[in-house]
């Protein structure tokens, strides 16, 4: 019986941490994306965040493959100050991850605009060998 | 001969596979749907995972409680749900997301819309078959 106990508890505990650190990594992955997106703008860690069949999703509803998203990302040439990652939620099914944050942040276009940003986020993040990919992006502009 | 038969077979075999998928995820679309526009409630707790996370195109986010309740409680009314176009961009056996362009009429605390919507959904598929896992809407 104790024994039986104890096998419970190690297999509750293992599956815990598995949990935690599937929720570690893909928090990790959307902060890249964001410090990504929105600050780097480096191709070669886009090229390693996207799946290759990701689709990627603006506000106003236009969608960008891999390819012209990361073309697009880096050579936006718009930068942004005040960026913020904030309320972000992730739940699981299996190797699916789906994760809502909302970001704020202060666009500076290259004509000297500043323009205020206030979106909510789902990303869909897939475990592909071992590493959370991004499969689906929405951005949603909210209200100022 | 017979290597190149088995080869092309196989092929037939896995392609015939991933459309009867997508059939059956194309049905659970239209079932949800119907559901939410009948307020189903039995199509609706078969149709929508657990965890499910259902996003509005103003931040407004249901569960799986908050879907049910609101139809019933007349919160929410769906009249009309037309999907203008469909694409699955990726298709897995147990996983897919799709996008649509999504025509919706309907009433929320009693005020009137008339949407037109982008929508990225998540579809999970369950020993019940698929079910959606998350949607979130932005306005066209």
């Amino acid at each position: 019986m104790r024994y039986y106990l104890i096998l419970f508890l190690v297999l509750a505990t293992f599956i815990v941490n598995a949990q935690n650190r599937n929720e570690k990594a893909v928090i990790e992955r959307t902060y890249l994306l964001s410090h990504t997106v929105f600050g780097t703008k480096d191709s070669m860690t886009l090229e390693d965040l996207f799946a290759t069949p990701a689709s990627y999703g603006h506000s106003h509803g236009n969608i960008q493959t891999r390819e012209q998203a990361i073309a697009g990302i880096s050579h936006n040439q718009s930068t942004y100050t005040d960026t913020a990652v904030s309320n972000i939620s992730v739940i699981f099914a299996d190797d699916v991850a789906v994760v809502r944050h909302l970001f704020k942040a202060i666009e500076n276009t290259k004509d000297g605009k500043k323009v205020p940003l206030n979106f909510t986020m789902m990303l869909v993040w897939v475990k592909e060998k071992g590493k959370w990919k991004l499969f689906g992006r929405q951005a949603v502009a909210l209200q100022q | 001969m017979r290597f190149i038969l088995t080869i092309c077979l196989f092929f037939t075999g896995v392609i015939g596979f991933a459309q009867v998928d997508s059939v059956s995820l194309k049905e659970a679309m239209s079932g949800l749907d119907k559901a939410l526009l009948n307020k189903d409630e039995k199509a609706l707790v078969q149709l929508l995972n657990a965890d499910v996370s259902y996003g509005h195109s103003n931040g407004w986010v249901q569960n799986k409680n908050d879907i049910i309740n609101d139809l019933k409680s007349g919160r929410l009314v769906y009249n009309k749900i037309e999907n203008v176009s469909v694409m699955i961009v990726a298709i897995n056996s147990n996983w897919a997301t799709v996008r649509t362009n999504t025509n919706a009429e309907g009433s929320i605390n009693g005020s009137a819309f008339q949407l037109k919507l982008h929508v990225l959904q998540v579809w999970i598929k369950s020993k019940i078959g698929w079910q959606l896992l998350a949607r979130q809407s932005t306005k066209l």
